[in-house]
């Protein structure tokens, strides 16, 4: 009895250490040696002796508990029941650790985009106001009309106001221009928002004077990139809106406006001018109210405005307030979110569920063991608690591999992150502590519901008979059950990512209009000092073109300015009622009249610009935009106006439908192309070159032609037309891809839940089987039998996932392109999917039925 | 050991133990062992890993009371004796084995009638 401790002297053990010195004097008395019949003895004893040194050591290590206390000696138990099923604990552990690194790694993703809040004082207080056209289209920004008649009337359920608008300023004081993105904010901001300052002051009330010099505050990034110079306070900037001095540098950078990385503030003033503009409409507002004033409240008061608010211009509107900061994504992207916040939730269901149901499957192997033992005295509690401690160290062992694997897969992500989202969103996609604390929370919680789970029903199991082969149906329903609800969720996550990628396929065979294949791009906005007038600029632009035209591997270029977006549209025409729906923005730009030559767009009605258009308000409109205020009327001699206070222009041709602002151009689908100007240039311009090789190939020529002119100047953004585009498919490419490497992962952790519950279904079916097989049972009837038992499973797994599918798939519509969200052939591809691979699962312990000896299965018994 | 022995079948160990001890008085488990064994003619030999499980198990039930106390051979044993509640199990037990017994016999005779067997 090497393995016997003396120091244990429970009773059930002193009882079965009696009844062993009984049989071993029995068995001297019939003329064995004492040493033989005490190993006889043992054997005989033997399949408690199994079951008692389980018991020595529990309760070595429970008297070691009563000591040092019942968790330790409970780990090291569980620890080394682990240790003796490495398999078991192999696949418990990849499983949760997949299920709960995956989830952490979205969690970091999804964190900074919806939930984290910003980090502002008393931010529950603030609000940012919307304008909500009829037909609920909601947008930011307001003119400054609007926003001054609303500060004025509300100052009872508001006591604070941040007015923010994005300015562009080009520093003119290295020897090349240099863009530099400021935000105009009321003076004050850093104060009221509690964003702290590293160097200098906040702006004051002097500063919003209408008049007073032009001041910057720099944000830290841009500060270090200068090099974090202590003396910077004081300096001048030298810029196209006149001369800027720096007067305090922010301890972080300050996101205000939430989803505008900016490298410094400069007042606004209060006359709407920043620098030296105007500033005709602000797109950020947030408002204050003071403590004790709801935010309903506050809303109550904007709606009772809205008639009068809606006097500047004519447009029936409401203001509505919000959360700061909920536009850090924009709408479709928050969905998006929305959905990858419940994939998070799902993935993590589905590893939960794999794991329970990987437990339960040990607990029945261990139901003989677990019975014994609460016969021979250890507790309901004891076991229990033994059961929750195996779980808890399950959880904590996957939790640290999920720590590592987090690490790494949200490194990936970060990279892969689209542009869209690492400039709005105000929070780096890390693994901070906010995310190890859902790592955290969700192993805990997983350690939890496994040492819960398989612990319930315990009692019902016990102390009945010792559990025979084969298992209760209801616990082979349970099991089934677990594997039904893995494939329903993960039938879900796989619809979605069908979903996203046949969303992305289709976008990218869209036709964004022009001749994309052939075209290479360049910003060049000249040095001031240089190129100080509109004519100089205009002159370097026609030396250019004159140049570039000259080369061999350039088939044409055209040189544009003047291009941007107009927001907060009034659109009419003349001829037609006035429209309350308006699309969000505009994408206008001047051309010259080598523009369709050189971009391939063509005209579907009326003429191309003709150099006496030049200073006229004759424009060209793209399909979109004829449809928009003409519908199917021909356009050519209409007119129509942007702005309510604009001119009107009138259309001489149509161009079919081009995709500026990506192949999705449903936020901005129309375009509108105005006559340039050859004698004078904005501050910036653009060069569209093409060839009829490959458009790469001009970015070392188009550089060199310009270092030929003017060695000082380089463009900016000098890339192809392709590059341009792959820009605004990075958010579908990233989401596509994020889908369907979950729903991999859901679909993975299905199957092989299927597989682990079919397999043990046939171990510990051998007998039936075997029974089958001598009743003369045929392979093929055997290995349908298994399939169908799987596919079965899966079935009505992905039955309810489709249903649920079909309910929800509407929400991510906005995502999607050129997709229904209930397209019927798409879904019935994922449930063709679904259902191949549970066959797959299922295949291999089918094959193996198929095995089974009968002559053996019945010895054994 | 004999070969001869017969499977015990399952549920029986506590009517066994009880029998035991109903006709035979207070005992240790490895005595119980013994009584059943002889009293078979060895066809009949509990397990030690069923019958422990047992005893605790009617013990726990209130069937019977246990003390431990020194054996004759000078050894301290855990002895098991019949309560009344016991008694009124084991009079329940027996009148169901008898019926399962004849019904049995009843139908490995093809459904003759047959002597009672009742007790």
């Amino acid at each position: 009895m090497g393995r016997f401790d003396p120091f244990v002297r429970s009773e059930e053990e002193e009882e079965i250490r009696h009844h062993i010195a009984e049989t071993v004097d029995a068995l001297v008395a019939e003329g064995w040696n004492p040493e033989a019949a005490r190993a006889e003895a043992e054997r005989l004893f033997g399949r408690v002796a199994e079951t008692r040194r389980e018991l020595t050591a529990l309760a070595f290590t429970s008297r070691l508990a009563m000591s040092v206390g019942f968790f330790a000696s409970d780990v090291r138990y569980a620890v080394r029941g682990l240790w003796l099923n490495k398999t078991f604990t192999f696949a418990v552990v990849a499983t949760l650790a997949l299920g709960i690194g995956a989830a952490s790694s979205i969690f970091a993703v999804v964190d900074g985009a919806l939930w984290r809040p910003l980090p502002f004082k008393e931010i529950e207080r603030w609000s940012q106001i919307w304008t909500v056209y009829e037909g609920n289209n909601r947008q930011l920004g307001l003119s400054r009309a609007k926003i001054e008649s609303w500060r004025d009337a509300t100052t009872d359920v508001f006591d604070a106001w941040v007015v923010s608008q994005p300015q562009r300023l080009i520093l003119l004081n290295g020897a090349r221009a240099d863009e530099r993105m400021a935000v105009a904010i009321t003076p004050g901001a850093a104060g009221i928002l509690g964003v702290p300052l590293l160097l200098g002051r906040d702006f004051g009330p002097e500063d919003a004077r209408p008049g007073s010099p032009t001041v910057a505050i720099l944000q830290r990034s841009y500060w270090e990139g200068l090099g974090s110079d202590p003396n910077v306070i004081g300096s001048m900037l030298r810029t196209d809106g006149g001369p800027v001095t720096v007067v305090g540098v922010l301890r972080y950078d300050g996101r205000v406006p939430i989803a505008y990385p900016s490298d410094m503030w400069i007042q606004l003033r209060d006359d709407f001018t920043a620098s030296n503009r105007p500033v005709r409409a602000a797109q950020w507002l947030w408002a204050r109210t003071p403590p004790g004033v709801a935010r309903e409240a506050a809303q109550g008061r904007l709606d009772a405005l809205a008639p009068a608010l809606a006097v500047p211009d004519g447009r029936p509107s409401r203001l509505e307030l919000d959360d700061v900061g909920s536009e850090r994504v924009g709408d479709d992207m928050r969905n998006a979110m929305r959905m990858l916040a419940a994939t998070l939730g799902a993935i993590y269901l589905i590893a939960l569920l794999n794991g329970v149901n990987l437990l339960l499957v040990r607990r029945s192997v261990r139901a003989r063991e677990l019975t014994v033992r609460a016969s021979l005295g250890a507790s309901r509690g004891r076991i229990v608690r033994q059961l929750m401690t195996e779980g808890l160290v399950v959880g904590s062992l996957s939790g640290l591999v999920a720590l590592a694997l987090a690490r790494v897969l949200i490194a990936a992500l970060r990279g892969a992150a689209p542009v869209e989202f690492v400039a709005y969103v105000p929070f780096a996609i890390a693994f901070d502590a906010r995310t190890a604390a859902f790592l955290l929370l969700t192993s805990v919680v997983a350690a939890m519901v496994l040492g819960v789970v398989p612990a319930i029903g315990r009692h019902r199991a016990m102390p009945a008979a010792i559990p025979t082969a084969t298992d209760s149906a209801r616990t082979r329903r349970t099991r089934g059950a677990l594997v039904a609800a893995q494939m329903g969720i993960s039938t879900v996550l796989l619809v979605a990512a069908v979903l996203f990628a046949t969303s992305l396929i289709r976008l990218l065979r869209v036709d964004p209009g022009f001749d994309h294949d052939r075209l290479t791009t360049a910003l060049l906005p000249p040095s001031m000092v240089r190129y100080p007038t509109a004519a100089d600029r205009a002159e370097l632009a026609r030396r250019l073109d004159e140049r570039l035209e000259a080369l061999p591997e350039i088939a044409s270029v055209s040189i544009t300015a003047g291009s941007g977006f107009s927001f907060d549209l009034a659109l009419e025409a003349e001829d037609m009622p006035p429209r309350v729906d308006q699309p969000t923005l505009l994408p206008f730009t001047s051309v010259d009249l080598d523009y369709f030559r050189t971009t391939g767009t063509r005209l579907v009605a009326g003429r191309a610009f003709q150099s006496g258009d030049v200073g006229t308000d004759n424009v060209i409109v793209d399909r979109d935009l004829a449809r928009f205020l003409w519908s199917d009327i021909d356009p050519i001699g209409r007119r129509f106006r942007v702005f309510a206070d604009d001119p009107w222009l009138t259309v001489v041709g149509m161009i079919e439908d081009v995709k500026l602002t990506g192949r999705d151009d449903r936020q901005g689908p129309a375009m509108l192309l105005r006559p340039r100007d050859p004698a004078a240039i904005g501050p910036m311009f653009q060069i569209l070159a093409r060839t009829e090789g490959a458009p790469e190939l001009l970015i070392p020529l188009m550089e060199r032609t310009l270092a030929s002119l003017d060695p000082e100047e380089v463009f900016y953004q000098l890339r192809t037309a392709n590059a341009d585009l792959a820009f605004f498919e990075e958010k579908p490419r990233f989401l596509a891809g994020l889908m369907s490497a979950l729903a991999g992962v859901g679909v993975l952790l299905a199957a092989v839940g299927l597989y682990g519950v079919l397999a043990y279904a046939v171990t510990r079916r051998y007998r039936e089987i075997g029974i089958r097989v001598a009743l003369g049972a045929r392979a093929g009837r055997l290995r349908r039998c298994v399939l169908g038992e799987g596919l079965a499973v899966a079935g009505a797994g992905a039955a309810v996932g489709l249903a649920v599918a079909f309910t929800v798939s509407e929400r991510i519509e906005r995502s999607l392109y050129g997709v229904d969200p209930r397209d019927p052939v798409l879904f019935a591809a994922t449930a063709g999917l679904l259902l191949a691979v549970a066959a797959l699962a299922s295949f291999l312990p089918a094959q193996r039925a198929t095995r089974v000896d009968p002559i053996q299965v019945l010895k054994a018994e | 050991m004999p070969d001869r022995s017969l499977a015990i079948l399952p549920g029986t160990v506590e009517f066994l133990a009880l029998t035991a001890l109903a006709r035979a008085g207070r005992m240790h488990g490895f005595e119980i062992l013994g009584w059943v064994q002889r009293t078979s003619a060895g066809r009949l030999l509990l397990e030690e890993g069923a019958l422990y499980p047992a005893l605790h198990r009617m013990e726990k039930r209130g069937w019977l009371a246990a003390e431990w106390a020194v054996s004759e051979k000078g050894r301290r044993a855990k002895y098991y004796e019949i309560t009344a509640a016991g008694r009124r199990a084991l009079v329940q037990e027996t009148r169901g084995w008898n019926e399962y017994v004849a019904a049995v016999a009843r139908v490995v005779a093809g459904g003759a009638p047959l002597p009672s067997a009742e007790a």
